[in-house]
């Protein structure tokens, strides 16, 4: 289905965009890039128009009972929806995405609720759901990973990295971002 | 000196071809060379192989491993084992245990046995895997992924046998090799000790690949072919150890069943395939650790 564009994963790497927890990009040439914990990342591809897509999401859904300024964007089904319908409106056709996906790392703490997996078994299911081919991925495991999407070609790269300090750090401030997005919002009374 | 001097050193070392090997090397690095010549009679080459009898035994279980005796008939000759395995798998072997000889010879601590043998246990098993998906996976030369899989870490094997020069070097932090610049360091004592070996240069091409890490979704090259091998190695290197502060996941990673890789190739996905060759993949791993 990708098409072998012959380079290697580092040449697109120096040519590629970063997008953070809560982004996504559609293009048709510049290689998306991002840098994974327990997050995931789905990245699309039409091969008909040759144009690819990735999001990376920290949560599989908005929570129940979390106030409404909670950031939707970091939410796997808002930023599923997001992906597939900036493809669609760029004039991909949906019976023709393929998907690839990476990440949900377990690599903060074993107890604190897989959230890796439950990010991989999220986007899993979510693809089967709306019937999108997922064709090749690599979920799990105490590694970070950085993702590469080619988007003219379909091509997906993908590194493991053990946790070093570096990135420990990068991985806990995602993690206690996602922790306070779970914490109940204190309710404040206003007087006028 | 900590572990980035110490790598650095060895690198240098390596750089000028200043290889520190055992003395009972000498016999494997006979072989190897005698093996350069594409026109040395088998059984030149099988006498050579017999003077060293750990070598002799190794080459004949590679020779009757499912991966090479798809005919069934058991080889019990060292002669016939080269002429089943040919000479580029035979070299390919030589260096196997030229690698391991690096560290017979020194006085090993317990602590440098065991990386050792972890170590080797990783390498044969990368090179089984290396040389089954070069086959039903991406098609590039298997016997050269065989090769490949048998020195991707080749400056561990060199690096644990220069340890007793360098007390503390393995004892002190081990998740210290995991740190960017002393994962970029190992890369070039791997660089230096290939290149001092005379490695050719498509192998080098693909080590280059391994280095930088990012595996094409789904594989096409050598490097690709060496890192998906690496991936889903049972067994992991101790020059990058998993995050211990994790003992789980730690023990999970250690075992191959902490992450999961799957990829449609074709009518087939890589776990049937991984599983249509699992014997394969054992009875070669298997006969490497002899």
């Amino acid at each position: 289905m990708a098409i072998d564009s012959g380079f290697t994963g580092k040449d697109f790497e120096r040519l590629a965009f970063n997008i953070n927890p809560g982004g996504w990009a559609v293009e048709t040439e510049r290689p998306i890039a991002t840098l994974l914990g327990s997050c995931v990342a789905v990245c699309l591809y039409d091969p008909k128009l040759r144009m690819g897509g990735m999001n990376h999401f920290l949560l599989p859904s908005k929570r129940a009972g979390a106030g409404d300024d909670t950031d939707v964007v970091l939410a796997g089904d808002y930023a599923m929806e997001v992906l597939v319908n900036a493809m669609l409106a760029k004039g991909a056709h949906k019976d023709r995405l393929v998907a690839k996906a990476f990440g949900g790392g377990n690599i903060v703490s074993s107890i604190r609720m897989a959230i890796g997996d439950r990010n991989a078994e999220f986007a899993t299911e979510w693809l089967a759901r709306e019937g999108i081919p997922l064709t090749a991925s690599d979920f799990g495991g105490p590694w970070s990973r950085k993702v590469l999407c080619v988007p003219n070609t379909g091509e997906a790269f993908c590194r493991r990295s053990p946790v070093n300090q570096a990135i420990a750090e990068v991985v806990k401030a995602e993690a206690d971002y996602e922790q306070s997005l779970a914490a109940p919002k204190v309710k404040r009374v206003e007087l006028f | 000196m900590d572990k980035c001097d110490i790598l650095k050193t060895l690198a240098a070392e390596a750089g000028r071809r200043d290889l520190n090997f055992q003395t009972h090397a000498a016999v494997t690095m006979r072989v190897r060379r005698a093996l350069d010549d594409p026109e040395v009679p088998v059984a030149t080459v099988a006498k050579l192989i017999q003077a060293e009898p750990v070598l002799a035994a190794r080459v004949v279980a590679v020779a009757n491993s499912v991966a090479f005796s798809s005919a069934g008939r058991a080889i019990v000759d060292v002669r016939s084992a080269v002429s089943r395995l040919g000479f580029r798998n035979v070299r390919s072997l030589a260096t196997a245990f030229l690698v391991r000889q690096m560290n017979a010879g020194a006085k090993a601590g317990p602590l440098q046995q065991q990386m050792a043998t972890q170590l080797w246990e990783h390498t044969s098993h990368v090179t089984a895997l290396a040389h089954v998906l070069a086959r039903r996976v991406t098609h590039v030369d298997a016997e050269v992924a065989l090769f490949a899989g048998i020195v991707h870490e080749i400056g561990g094997f060199y690096l644990l046998s220069r340890a007793v020069d360098y007390p503390g070097l393995l004892e002190d932090d081990p998740a210290g090799w995991n740190e960017e610049d002393v994962l970029a360091l190992q890369g070039e004592l791997d660089r230096a000790v290939l290149r001092a070996l005379a490695v050719p240069e498509p192998v080098m091409a693909a080590m280059e690949a391994f280095w930088q890490g990012f595996l094409a979704m789904p594989p096409r090259t050598l490097g690709d072919t060496l890192l998906l091998a690496e991936d889903l190695a049972p067994v992991a290197s101790p020059f990058h150890p998993v995050n211990d502060a994790h003992p789980k996941e730690a023990a999970d990673a250690a075992t191959g069943a902490a992450a999961s890789i799957e990829m449609i190739l074709g009518a087939d996905t890589l776990s049937a395939i991984l599983k249509e060759s699992a014997e394969e993949v054992n009875s070669l791993a298997g006969a490497l650790q002899l």
